[in-house]
């Protein structure tokens, strides 16, 4: 029988080929197995991969500016010039209140200093020295107040209820004095008002630099008109100076507001007042 | 020359500020913007009976107590409560708010004047008055002027005495 010549049949084909194929794919199918298994187990595939990825980072780490720099400050500056509004409504409140604090603490350590300077080089025993120290402003407020000593603009007299313009002095005033006189009740009354203040007055309405000293009385108040700091000895001076003004100067029953009545009390008011330094007793 | 305190008063949109406007400056505009608080203006009134600086105040909103200031109301020679004839709302409380009045300052002279004539009819407003438990004492138009002068006017005389 001659057994070589004859062909394999199907079955012996398929047979054939599959040992032929497990002789030539053996080494793949392991290596195949092995990478399975390495992918499939957490610490052997992060053992592979972590030093790649080290790798990576440290080069990043080391060259992050170069290679991302350009493109996030550019996005950044995009982003920030989008919200500038946002940006400055966060930071202004904080800002501001660091700001004051600096402010107050730098004007606090100037007091001391100065206060310091003049203790030393003062006669300690004087009897001005001594009437000063208890009764008087510290030396450190009257340096500071001449800095910034308050000035006088305008004064009204104003009856209390009605608004009316009793009398009035100004520097130079470009407004209506009657209408101010009426504004400057109204806000006075909403304020007292609204806040309950019952029998209390309100003393003082403050915008910027610029300050309303109110004097109340019975039947009218006066309303000064200021820039400048004032202290409360200086507050004192003023107030003293108003309120003799009214006893000398101002009728004690006003019934009717007119021109005539108004005149004669703005006449008085501006001698009284122009030469008047809020800073001397 | 006397000084005086006017109060102009009554509901929102009644057309206060546009008695305010007209009378002091001559002006009147069609847009509604609402009073924030109070407003005062100055108005020299000449009469037969002699001359008088009206200090006026256009007081916002309501008449009611809690919402304005009392003591907006004190030192007043007169008030001027104003009302708007298309609107029956706005004079629906009208004894209840001058008797208000009247319990705030005593000696105080009240005027009780409908605006907005211009947008009706007179046989409608002469039905209104007649409806209106309290005597009308002027029915205005701040938009045509009708009335507003007069109005103002009649009250200086009034308060020269």
């Amino acid at each position: 029988m001659n057994s070589s010549s004859s062909s394999p049949s199907p079955e012996e084909e398929a047979q054939l080929l599959q040992q032929l194929r497990q002789i030539l794919l053996s080494e793949d199918r392991e290596a195949l197995t092995a990478i399975r298994e390495t992918l499939e187990n957490e610490a052997q595939l992060s053992e592979k991969i972590s030093p790649i990825i080290r790798q990576h980072l440290d080069f990043l780490k080391e060259n992050f500016r170069e290679e991302y720099g350009t493109i996030i400050e550019e996005i950044v500056t995009k982003k920030l010039s989008e919200s500038q509004d946002e940006i400055v409504n966060m930071i202004f409140p904080r800002l501001n209140t660091i700001i004051k604090k600096y402010i107050t603490a730098q004007f606090q350590m100037l007091k001391e200093g100065i206060d310091g300077q003049v203790k030393n080089m003062q006669n300690r025993f004087s009897p001005k020295h001594i009437f000063n120290r208890f009764f008087g402003p510290s030396e450190s407020e009257m340096m500071m107040s001449q800095l910034d000593h308050p000035e006088i603009h305008e004064i009204y007299l104003v009856q209390r209820e009605s608004g009316l313009l009793l009398g009035s002095y100004a520097k130079k005033t470009n407004t209506d004095q009657d209408v101010i006189a009426g504004m400057l009740t109204a806000i006075k009354s909403f304020a007292e008002d609204a806040f309950n203040l019952g029998k209390e007055d309100l003393e003082m309405i403050q915008y910027e630099n610029y300050k309303i000293f109110l004097q109340n009385m019975p039947a009218y108040y006066f309303a000064v008109a200021m820039t400048g700091s004032i202290s409360t000895s200086e507050k004192e001076n003023l107030s003293n100076k108003l309120i003799t003004f009214a006893e000398q100067n101002i009728p004690f029953d006003i019934k009717n507001v007119n021109s005539t009545l108004t005149d004669q009390i703005s006449v008085v008011l501006g001698k009284d007042f122009e030469q008047f330094n809020i800073q001397q007793q | 020359m006397l000084s005086k305190k006017v109060i102009l008063t009554g509901s929102f949109g009644v057309g206060k500020t546009s008695l305010f406007e007209r009378f002091i400056n001559n002006k009147f505009e069609d847009k509604y913007l609402t009073t924030i608080g109070v407003k005062v203006g100055k108005k020299m009134v000449h009469t037969e009976k002699g001359d008088l600086s009206m200090m006026i105040w256009d007081i916002a909103g309501e008449v009611a107590q809690n919402k304005v200031p009392t003591s907006y109301f004190l030192g007043t020679s007169g008030i001027i409560y104003v009302f708007d004839v298309t609107r029956p709302s706005t004079f629906g409380n009208l004894e209840q708010d001058i008797d208000y009045l009247k319990s705030i300052n005593k000696l105080t002279t009240i005027r009780i004047v409908g605006n907005k004539k211009d947008l009706i009819s007179e046989e409608a407003l002469e039905t209104l008055a007649k409806e209106i438990s309290l005597p009308i004492d002027l029915f205005t138009s701040a938009k045509t002027g009708e009335n507003v002068a007069k109005l103002f006017e009649d009250f200086a005389v009034n308060m020269i005495g």
